[in-house]
């Protein structure tokens, strides 16, 4: 008989008390599991808004809670992209709007038709909307297969209905599902003449682009540079916030699922200790007793982390579905989910197992094999 | 194994005591067995016999004196758990045999961490346990099984590492007198049919007349 088992045996014979130490550990890795889906899909969303101007780097705001919300004047945009180091700045202004129930949060750029191309714009259909057309939109490739539309048909977004001039493509998920509109006219739209959300940046060519952003930052107290999804946090304080939260729910979930599985254990541990005498009257050693009741753990672990994943997905599908997060919470199942699950559950069992486990090993033999 | 020591176990001025002295469980118990002997130890109830067994077994150790088993020195044992795994074997009076494994598998534990391969384990407890008759009750739990074959597979279990020493608790303390006839018959054929010492601590005279030699103990001490 080897050790795993043996571990196996014990978990199988022992099904309650498993099956009730799987659904704790589980319960916890269904809430990390469930806020990564949610934050990575934040995230995704994130690195969809930094990547859609193939920029070197975006600037916004500082200290929006919501980088969309992001303000910025065309003299600021002026300025940046005078700095040393810049070889073109494009200024854009952003906002979302609920097209219908299927499309319910398309995201608007306002963006001058000259700027297309620096943007990391390629028309694949019809032509670029005239800067100061009112009645005129370009729709990401995305959006239009999305909406059946074609060059030259009509759609009812913004102030009312708008010819369709023009398909894009970015080879960006989120910008091919967005619709531009003409700058000027949007910000009249927007009630915002000369207003911009993010400014994307170009360096030239032997520039050192973290040397650039930095000088800007310097240059602009207001302004902030986001080279990297890392620094998404330093312009969107909403990201920020969720990914402290999902970091401070991850260990509350550990410690909480570790209390869980250490008051299991230690149960378990009270009705085990002749259990554990007699395996070390015959000569088992402290070592081997602690890789016992640790393996134990580890699988009944690996047992709730297959069910954590199994809960997490239902719950971020019912989230997805709830009407205020519908186009907004898109679940995405990556292998960093699992990996996150499993190591939630190997850290809860074993930071719950260990000191039961210490403790079942320090048994004296003789005091354990009197214990009834 | 050490060379064949002229003693297999020797204990010199053994002493134990409880409760800060209050209690002496063995008061200078001195005492040497003989390689492959069959030995009782007996006595009343507290006069020490579980104590000295114990100490014999190295789950105890003395307050002063010295015991040696098999070349041995119990005073200054490093790995304890070794020690009884691979010198002697144990068998308690309520057979202590796990109640979730079955009788084959209370075997198999005991040899875990000695190297021998899964399929080594299990041709050795199947032959374990047909020595000990119990050949077709191997995946049979003890709740399966009556006391005597209990107390069967604890013995079969007890020889599983091949021990020089068998260290027996009151065997037959909680058995009928049929399963009392069966297992001093079982440790007789051991007795006989390999080199193993047997030591057995019990309290009925007609059990301990079944030995080579009775050591009796009183008061903590050695009186016959």
């Amino acid at each position: 008989m080897s050790l795993l088992s043996l571990i196996w045996h014990d978990v199988w014979v022992k099904k309650t008390r498993s099956v009730l130490t799987a659904l704790a550990i589980a319960v916890g890795v269904m809430t990390v599991v469930t806020l990564g889906i949610v934050t990575d899909s934040i995230r995704a969303t994130a690195a969809g808004v930094l990547e859609v101007g193939s920029a070197d780097f975006t600037i916004a705001q500082q200290g929006v809670s919501d980088i969309l919300q992001s303000a910025i004047t065309d003299a600021q945009l002026a300025q940046v992209a005078q700095e040393p180091g810049v070889a073109s700045a494009v200024g854009v202004l952003l906002d979302t709007e609920n097209l219908n129930p299927e499309n319910p949060l398309v995201v608007e750029i306002g963006i001058d038709p000259d700027d297309l191309s620096d943007f990391g714009v390629q028309i694949v259909g019809g032509k670029a909307f005239d800067a100061n057309a009112t009645d005129q939109v370009m729709l990401g490739s995305r959006l239009a297969a999305n909406l059946d539309t074609q060059v030259g048909q009509q759609i009812t977004i913004a102030d009312g209905p708008k010819t369709v001039v023009g398909i894009f493509n970015t080879g960006n998920v989120f910008g091919d599902s967005a619709v531009m509109f003409p700058l000027v006219p949007f910000q009249a739209y927007e009630k915002q003449p000369g207003g911009l959300s993010l400014l994307f940046v170009k360096v030239t060519p032997g520039s050192d682009v973290a040397t650039v952003e930095q000088a800007i930052d310097d240059a602009h107290p207001t302004l902030v540079g986001i080279a990297s999804l890392a620094q998404f946090g330093r312009a969107d304080s909403s990201y920020q916030l969720i990914t402290a939260a999902d970091q401070a729910a991850t260990i509350v979930a550990i410690v909480i699922g570790a209390i869980i599985v250490m008051n299991t254990m230690l149960l378990s541990l009270v009705e085990r200790y002749r259990e554990f005498g007699i395996l070390r009257a015959i000569g088992w050693t402290r070592r081997r007793i602690v890789a016992l009741v640790l393996g134990e753990a580890i699988m009944i672990g690996f047992a709730g982390a297959a069910i954590g994943v199994g809960l997490a997905w239902g719950l971020a599908t019912i989230l997805s579905r709830l009407p205020d997060l519908v186009g907004i919470l898109h679940p995405t199942y990556t292998a960093g989910v699992f990996v996150r699950a499993l190591l939630t559950a190997g850290a809860v069992a074993f930071l719950g197992a260990l000191y039961p486990a210490v403790r079942a090993a320090r048994l004296s033999p003789l005091e354990a094999l009197r214990r009834e | 194994m050490s060379d064949m020591p002229t003693a297999m176990i020797e204990a010199i001025d053994l002493r134990k005591s409880y409760d800060g002295g209050v209690i002496e469980a063995l008061d200078g118990v001195t005492l040497t067995i003989a390689p492959q002997e069959f030995v009782a130890i007996t006595g009343p109830s507290g006069c020490g016999k579980s104590t000295l067994l114990h100490m014999l077994a190295a789950l105890d150790r003395p307050d002063s004196g010295t015991i040696t088993v098999d070349g041995h020195d119990l005073t200054d044992l490093h790995q304890p758990n070794r020690y009884r795994r691979d010198v002697i074997g144990l068998v308690f009076q309520l057979h202590n045999l796990l109640p979730h494994l079955n009788a084959r598998q209370n075997i198999e534990v005991a040899m875990m961490g000695t190297g021998h391969s899964r399929k080594e384990q299990r041709a050795r407890a199947n032959e374990l346990l047909a020595a000990v008759d119990l050949g077709g009750l191997e995946e049979r739990r003890p709740p399966q099984l009556s006391g005597g074959e209990r107390q069967r597979v604890a013995i079969a279990r007890a020889l599983a590492n091949h021990p020089q020493v068998l260290l027996a608790d009151e065997p037959t303390g909680s058995l009928d007198s049929a399963a009392v006839e069966r297992t001093l018959a079982l440790l007789a054929s051991l007795r006989r049919d390999s080199d193993v010492t047997i030591v057995m601590v019990t309290h009925d005279p007609v059990v301990a007349a079944a030995t080579d030699r009775t050591i009796h103990l009183r008061d903590g001490r050695v009186s016959a």
